[in-house]
């Protein structure tokens, strides 16, 4: 029972299946194929309501040498598909039905994506040979069959040819009836069990045909049968059987198979017709809920995936302006050559001579004058130990973003599905190739800030216009030494050169600005790098989140899902 | 039938080679590979400790291809019911030609029950054929059975019949993880009376191919028919064989191993080539760690102690005295004993706050990385995850040794021979312009007393001895002051240029014995792993 809305519910449920990918699942091939198998499922249930007064379409179904070609053939009256001993004998399908009914097949009726050939068997039938990718679904009209019947000899299911199961697969999903074949020494086989276990979940119309039967052991075997279709849940199911007879020209003598034209010819009448389209549909439709499951529980998985990667790289690149602290509190590691020139620069005070103080006019004059012989040189030392500091502190963001780099890394290789997007994305075991230039970029401009900084705090009153950039600049330079002071692993004598320089700093630096601003300073450079470092960082994570957010499922597709989920039982009901 | 006999290290080295997989491969290889090669390990001593006086042949394969047939036309009588109902045979059943000590306990380790014994003739004293349940079949325990089986047996014949023979589960689930065991593998084609002659050929070759892309081109392959009793005389002859050679057991135990190497393969990467020693590439890690111990710092204050050091041993006799005079005395010292003090405290607590931390500096971190990077290029990520462990670049031991080596090192400069004798000399020259000064303020003193003058001896007719000390004992001061700083100071960058080499190799030994070491170590467990499955694969 549905209503009108059911074949664009059921679109609806085909578009959202269409967009899952996957990607975030370690080996795909399982969900992607589960997946388009739904989606032509669905894409049948869609034929189906359309064309309702099609012929029933039954499908020959089984294990390799079952018999179904040779079933066919005998059906038809004459040879429509190859049979052999060469497991497995068919790959191509082939559908037989009345020549008046040929014209619904010719469409996407069955099988969409399969090309259809015409006419009898072209040559095209052969087993191992026939590569995977050119099938074909033969289309043949045979005046035995009678009109509204259309038989389909399927491809096995148990073979090493996993592309024959694929195919049978979908064979059987579209079919309205199953006609399940299985010999007398293959029907207690686990895979064919499968199978019929499916039907049973699915109410598929079916009967099984159990061929080859040598008519002693028949009673035995039927009894059997029975049992083990009982334990599967089909007790109620149609066997029928087909004793074991020689085979001329590939076809059965035509009494064998009378049992089984016997049930199936009835079929073609317009109400049976219609019942059994409809149990089958309907079975269908109820299972696939359960079909479905599984894909929304991977949806699920992958989220979850999706979210622990991302959260990996949070957390690393969250610790890189802790890690950049910790490094600054341990001093800059600056190269003693440039600690040394900076003893020169500031611990002789010759800076401080820069700076002037409220004195005499003669005074004045005697150090603007020492200063105008010696500015040049200051300028040069001061750029110099300022381009040293910058590519310390530059150097310590690189190999910070190293470390968060490659500990991400780390916790994305102990996961299955984050070492294959890492292996898809190599670039992605490295930092950014401009990594570097923006962190340089970013001393820079942190530099500069800090020279705004001390020129507001009431610099310009005291410094001559004249050497305003080299002071203001050294003093920056000087802030920046005084805050990281490198004491992490000096000796005595060493702390006191530090010592001697630092105050030397200190009285360049409280002249300028005050004790009070000089505190506040230190504290403001440090926190305003940290600030900086962390959007450096937060830009890097973006990477890694982005990277997992591109081939993420969107939660707005699985809740899209659901919901088409749920309507197509709405409007069944 | 075709034999084919590779040559291979005898049985009992495989077992210690596994032995050694096992103990070295713990916490280095997948736990699941581990699993299997003890599993294998167990077997071998189950299998070996039971004797070999008997070859146990099982017959697999799925429901209705006619093994139970097959097995009672190898007996020569009907032992296992064959029938139509599907499965039909479910436990398994053995056959037992003569009296051979092994076959019991073998039996009752593979947990057979039904045991028929047929004297030895036509079968050799020995043999054990078993007729196994399907493994396809709707009844799950005989795959278990089955599975349980073909762990354990010696030789594994296959049987299919034309209907079954390119089933998926046969290929995929057994054939194909048996390509190791081609030699004990043995695929019987059953059933041929079913197939017309002309088209055996075609089935034939697609078998062939099947197996050729299992793996198995090796394993021997039959046709027969338990109902024509066509290829019996062939199974029976080629069972015989196998239980005559009885040395079927150590084959199969042999791929065995080989088949466990092939799984642990995967675990170690595809570097072949053999590591450098790790030695050559720590040049980085050793600069970082230097830095981070302060190697340059401590060695220019090195050698600014030099410098204290060699002025306060060239001291002129006068110095002190002046020294009092001038309250200059306690400054020097002073300042820097107190400066020493405080930079000590704070270099003592910088570095527990570290210890406390577990903090290495950022700088050797990232060194560590760097150096990992190129140490565990082209390994798995297991054994990157393990070498990094084994560097220890995390846990703050490897900054805590340093320090240690850094402090050990001596950065008191010795006194050297040649301080004293300038001391003397600037005694001297000091003595002389004293000597001078005293003299003419001597003459000075005695000529404002208007006292007679004494004659004073002269150097030359202008200049007077007295005038001649002062201004020699000067000039010799300034030249000897001199020569002093021009020494001092080259000793000096001598001193600091040995003492920040002496630190240096310092840190190179902690890098040597607490980086490279551990890590050569494990790089030499890897490459043994490799050789070790190299070895049991071949």
């Amino acid at each position: 029972v549905h209503d009108d809305a059911l074949p664009a519910r059921l679109s609806a449920l085909s578009e959202a299946l269409a967009v899952l990918r996957f990607e975030l699942v370690a080996d795909p091939d399982g969900e992607l194929r589960l997946r388009d198998r739904i989606v032509a499922d669905v894409g049948g249930h869609l034929a189906r309501l359309a064309d309702w007064d099609a012929p029933l379409l039954v499908v020959l179904g089984g294990g390799t040498g079952a018999g179904k070609s040779t079933v066919t053939n005998t059906l038809a009256g004459q040879v429509v598909a190859a049979t052999g001993v060469v497991r497995p004998t068919t790959s191509n399908p082939t559908l037989v039905a009345h020549p008046g009914d040929l014209g619904w097949f010719t469409g996407t009726r069955v099988l969409p994506a399969l090309p259809r050939a015409h006419g009898q068997r072209s040559g095209d039938g052969a087993g191992p040979g026939a590569s995977g990718d050119s099938r074909v679904l033969r289309v043949v009209g045979v005046e035995t069959v009678p009109p509204g019947l259309a038989l389909v000899d399927a491809p096995d299911i148990d073979s090493v040819r996993t592309g024959n199961r694929t195919l049978a697969d979908g064979l059987l999903d579209a079919a309205d009836v199953w006609v399940w074949l299985a010999t007398a020494r293959t029907y207690a086989d686990a895979d064919g069990m499968e199978y019929l276990r499916r039907a049973e979940r699915r109410r598929t119309a079916l009967a099984v045909v159990l061929t080859q039967v040598h008519d002693a052991d028949r009673a035995e075997i039927l009894a059997d049968l029975h049992t083990k279709l009982a334990a599967a849940g089909l007790a109620a199911v149609d066997v029928l059987t087909i004793p074991f007879a020689e085979i001329s020209a590939e076809q059965l003598p035509a009494a064998a198979v009378a049992q089984l034209r016997g049930w199936l010819w009835p079929l073609a009448a317009p109400a049976s017709r219609d019942r059994l389209r409809r149990q089958t549909l309907d079975g269908a439709l109820d299972a696939l809920r359960t079909e479905i499951d599984p894909l929304i529980d991977s949806v699920e998985k992958e989220l979850a995936t999706a979210a622990r990667l991302a959260r990996a790289a949070e957390h690393a690149f969250d610790a890189l302006p802790d890690r950049m602290a910790d490094a600054l509190d341990d001093g800059l590691p600056l190269r003693q050559e440039v600690l040394d020139r900076w003893g020169e620069l500031v611990g002789t005070g010759r800076l401080l001579t820069m700076v002037e103080s409220a004195t005499g006019m003669v005074r004045t004059w005697i150090r603007d004058t020492v200063a105008s012989a010696t500015g040049a040189e200051e300028e040069r030392l001061q750029r110099r130990v300022r381009a040293a500091v910058a590519d310390t502190v530059t150097e310590l963001i690189v190999e910070a973003d190293d470390l968060a780099v490659a500990q991400t890394v780390s916790a994305w290789r102990r996961f299955a599905p984050g070492a294959a997007l890492l292996d898809r994305q190599p670039e992605l075991t490295l930092a950014a190739p401009d990594l570097r230039d923006r962190a340089a970029a970013t001393v820079a401009v942190w530099q500069e800030e800090i020279v705004e900084l001390i020129r507001t705090k009431g610099a310009e009153r005291k410094v001559r216009a004249r050497w305003m950039t080299t002071v203001l600049n050294a003093a920056a330079t000087a802030a920046i030494l005084l805050a990281f002071a490198s004491t992490g692993g000096l000796t005595g004598a060493e702390a006191g050169i530090a010592a001697g320089a630092s105050a030397a700093q200190q009285a360049l630096l409280s002249k300028l600005l005050g004790q009070q601003n000089l505190n506040w300073l230190l504290r403001e450079l440090r926190s305003r790098l940290l600030d900086r470092v962390s959007t450096l960082a937060e830009a890097e994570a973006r990477r890694y989140r982005d990277a997992v957010a591109v081939i993420a499922p969107d939660p707005a597709d699985l809740a899209r899902l659901r919901e088409a989920v749920a309507a197509v039982d709405r409007a069944r009901r | 039938v075709r034999t084919t006999r590779p040559r291979s290290a005898p049985l009992e080295d495989r077992l210690a080679g596994l032995d050694r997989l096992l103990a070295l491969g713990e916490g280095r290889l997948d736990p699941a590979v581990l699993d299997s090669a003890r599993g294998v390990r167990t077997n071998a001593d189950a299998r070996l400790s039971r004797g070999e006086d008997a070859v146990v042949v099982a017959l697999c394969g799925g429901t209705g291809v006619g093994k139970s047939s097959l097995f009672n036309a190898v007996a020569g009588t009907v032992l296992a019911p064959s029938g139509a109902r599907r499965p039909t045979t479910a436990e398994p059943c053995a056959l037992v030609v003569g009296q051979p000590a092994a076959a019991d306990p073998l039996l009752d380790w593979l947990g057979v029950t039904e045991r028929h014994h047929v004297p030895a003739g036509a079968l050799p004293e020995g043999l054990v054929v078993l007729d196994l349940p399907d493994h396809d079949s709707v009844v799950l325990d005989h795959r278990l059975t089955v599975d349980a089986f073909v762990e354990r047996v010696d030789v594994l014949v296959w049987v299919v019949d034309p209907l079954k023979y390119a089933a998926r589960g046969l290929h995929e689930s057994y054939l194909r993880r048996l390509a190791t065991h081609a030699e004990v593998v043995v695929v019987v084609l059953n059933r041929a009376d079913e197939l017309a002659d002309d088209a055996r050929g075609g089935v034939l070759d697609d078998l062939a191919r099947l197996l050729a892309a299992d793996g198995l081109r090796a394993a021997r392959t039959l046709v027969t028919s338990a109902l024509t009793g066509e290829g019996v005389d062939e199974l029976r002859e080629l069972v015989a064989a196998e239980a005559a050679r009885r040395r079927a057991a150590r084959q199969r135990l042999v791929a065995d191993t080989r088949q466990v190497a092939a799984a642990a393969a995967s675990g170690l990467g595809d570097r072949a080539v053999r590591h450098p020693p790790v030695g050559a590439a720590t040049g980085g890690l050793s600069a970082a760690l230097a830095g981070a111990a302060g190697v340059e710092a401590t060695a220019a204050a090195a050698g600014a102690e030099y410098r204290v050091q060699a002025r306060r041993a060239s001291r002129s006799i006068l110095w002190r005295p002046v020294a009092v005079v001038l309250g200059l005395l306690a400054r020097p010292f002073r300042a820097l004993t107190s400066l020493r003090a405080r930079g000590d405290r704070r270099r003592r607590t910088r570095a527990a706050e570290q210890q406390a931390r577990g903090n290495t500096p950022l700088s050797v971190r990232h060194a560590t990385l760097r150096l990992l990077d190129g140490v565990a290029a082209g390994l798995p990520h297991r054994w990157r995850e393990r070498l990094e462990a084994v560097a220890g670049a995390e846990d703050g031991r490897l900054v805590a040794a340093v320090r240690h080596a850094v402090d050990a090192v001596p950065l008191r400069p010795a006194h050297r021979r040649w301080w004293r004798p300038f001391a003397w000399s600037f005694s001297a020259a000091d003595l002389m312009a004293l000597a001078g000064l005293a003299w003419l303020v001597a003459l000075g003193v005695l000529a404002w007393l208007r006292l007679p003058e004494p004659p004073t001896p002269m150097v030359t007719e202008a200049l007077s001895w007295p005038t001649a000390l002062l201004l020699g004992g000067a000039l010799l001061r300034l030249l000897v002051g001199l020569l002093h700083r021009l020494l001092v100071r080259a000793g000096a960058a001598r001193y600091r240029r040995s003492v920040a080499m002496r630190l240096r190799s310092a840190v190179d030994a902690v890098v040597r014995d607490e980086v490279a070491g551990p890590l050569d170590g494990e790089l030499a467990v890897h490459a043994e792993l490799r050789r070790l499955v190299a070895d049991l694969r071949s």
